[in-house]
């Protein structure tokens, strides 16, 4: 349902991605390992279809990047939810409007939103802070607004780009537990990371990439 | 409900970037404002010019001594020429009576016989009315045998036709300058409300918002801008031309569709200023 096929994209600085060809299928939860600047970040914004490839192809559901329009890329992004490193929460609101604002901004009406609201604040155990700001909560606790903020329009694969980066190994292996969760109801997850003690400790299927060209899937 | 985001937004849009949307709306409003006064000044001068056109273009006088085939044999060369749409022949007779209403003195109590020439009145057909032609085409008839004297309004009606013209040129020119100074203005204020809004707006797209979603408030903005920006000049153009009225009455004609398009202008130029800042900054 998602796959990457012998992909490339160059930067003019001479960064980028080459030869990655991959899969991640129904229910699958992946960790895509590499060092810092291997282009791991690259792969996850050719997935939501932010960078489209040079040479190869994309196919995520029924989009596929040779043919898809730009104007139906924001339909691709519906069906995924994506966590970053630094949160990227909007400072101007609380909790719960963070999360309403996914749905809001892609028309679900209101009643549906308070609903699904409530409830993707449950799977990350946040329902008693979403009156709270952004910036009265700990790392860990941005982190799971921002799952469920990923998480609320139920996606059918969940991105993760260094989710755990900016976060202590306790907390961390909080978030972890919250994807492990939120996998074993049957959605896929892609996760990015250089911690390779964090894919270690977790069951999933691993594909390491180096410096633009798969090593190990 | 998505609309309802979007004018909250939008609303919210002109907090982020006060001065600039004030400077936006008042830039918008002088260029308005200017360009109504010439616009006003064009249309009043070609106001009078037509007065003017529509009465007689050329008066020719016959030589007294002609005789009805020699005046009607003038007529037809006259009439032969390409630029006459039509001539009216005017008698001694019609002269004079017409010297009476102007003058209210009947004219064979203090003279003898009638002294006025027979006359013809020359209408010009209307891609032939530019003075140059007027000139042109009364030298012609000058030499024309049994023509006594030509009389068109040249230095009034040139005057006039000048002034249309530099005001015409003027408007164009000021429209030219609005539009790119309103597009300007606008567009930069929707940059720095985008900018401001980058967050948002990047989480908007990475959710799956569509462009025309995401930008939608800053098109609402813009239109907002040029809005205010219409009717602040409406306003101001209506203020001095109760001013002109009060000191010169029926000096000048206001155009009606004044503030319609104004507002229409303003609209116009907001919308398109902040479609150029959609394209270039989000």
């Amino acid at each position: 349902m998602v796959e990457l096929q012998n992909v490339k994209i160059k930067y003019p600085t001479g960064d980028g991605i080459e030869h990655i060809s991959f899969k991640v299928a129904p229910g699958e939860m992946v960790f895509l390992v590499g060092p810092s600047g291997a282009g791991k970040s690259t792969v996850l914004k050719c997935v939501y279809m932010e960078e489209l490839p040079q040479e190869g192809h994309v196919t995520v559901g029924e989009y596929n990047s040779l043919f898809i329009r730009k104007k139906d890329i924001p339909y691709v992004r519906r069906r995924l939810g994506v966590v970053f490193q630094d949160f990227k929460l909007l400072n101007d609101r609380d909790v719960f409007r963070n999360v309403s604002f996914a749905l809001e901004v892609i028309g679900v009406r209101n009643k549906e939103i308070k609903k699904r609201v409530l409830r993707a604040l449950a799977d990350v155990g946040l329902s008693h802070k979403s009156r709270k700001y952004p910036d009265e909560l700990s790392g860990g606790e941005q982190q799971r607004v921002a799952i469920a903020r990923a998480i609320v329009n139920e996606p059918y694969l969940l991105l993760a780009d260094e989710p755990t980066g900016n976060l202590d190994p306790d907390t961390a292996a909080g978030i972890m537990d919250i994807f492990k969760r939120i996998h074993a109801r049957g959605t896929s997850i892609l996760i990015a990371t250089h911690n390779t003690d964090l894919v270690s400790r977790y069951k999933a299927r691993v594909v390491k990439i180096k410096k633009g060209g798969i090593l190990e899937v | 409900m998505s609309l309802k985001y979007s004018i909250r937004e939008a609303f919210s849009g002109f907090k982020r970037a006060r001065l600039s949307f004030f400077i936006s709306v008042f830039t918008i409003s002088f260029l308005l404002f200017i360009i109504s006064i010439f616009f006003t000044l064009a249309m009043n001068v070609n106001q009078l010019i037509d007065v003017l056109n529509a009465k007689i273009d050329i008066q020719v006088f016959l030589s007294t001594i002609l005789d009805d085939t020699e005046i009607a044999q003038v007529g037809s060369t006259i009439n032969s020429l390409d630029q006459v749409a039509n001539l009216e022949f005017v008698s001694p007779d019609q002269a004079a009576k017409m010297f009476q209403q102007e003058f209210g003195e009947e004219l064979f109590s203090i003279l003898d016989d009638n002294p006025l020439p027979a006359s013809f009145n020359i209408m010009l057909k209307e891609e032939y009315r530019t003075i140059e032609n007027i000139e042109q085409l009364a030298n012609t008839i000058m030499k024309i045998d049994g023509v006594d004297e030509v009389e068109y309004h040249s230095e009034a009606l040139g005057l006039l036709l000048k002034f249309s013209r530099i005001a015409t040129v003027i408007s164009a020119l000021l429209l030219i300058v609005v539009v790119i100074g309103s597009l300007f203005v606008v567009s930069n204020t929707i940059r720095l409300i985008v900018i401001s809004r980058k967050d948002i707006i990047n989480t908007m797209r990475l959710v799956g918002a569509t462009r025309h979603f995401i930008s939608l408030p800053y098109l609402l903005e813009g239109i907002i801008q040029g809005l205010l920006g219409g009717l602040i000049a409406f306003l101001f153009s209506l203020g001095l031309f109760a001013f002109v009225q009060s000191q010169w009455p029926g000096l000048l004609t206001t155009p009606e569709y004044l503030f319609y398009g104004l507002l229409l202008a303003g609209v116009l130029f907001g919308y398109i200023g902040s479609l150029v800042a959609i394209k270039r900054y989000l």
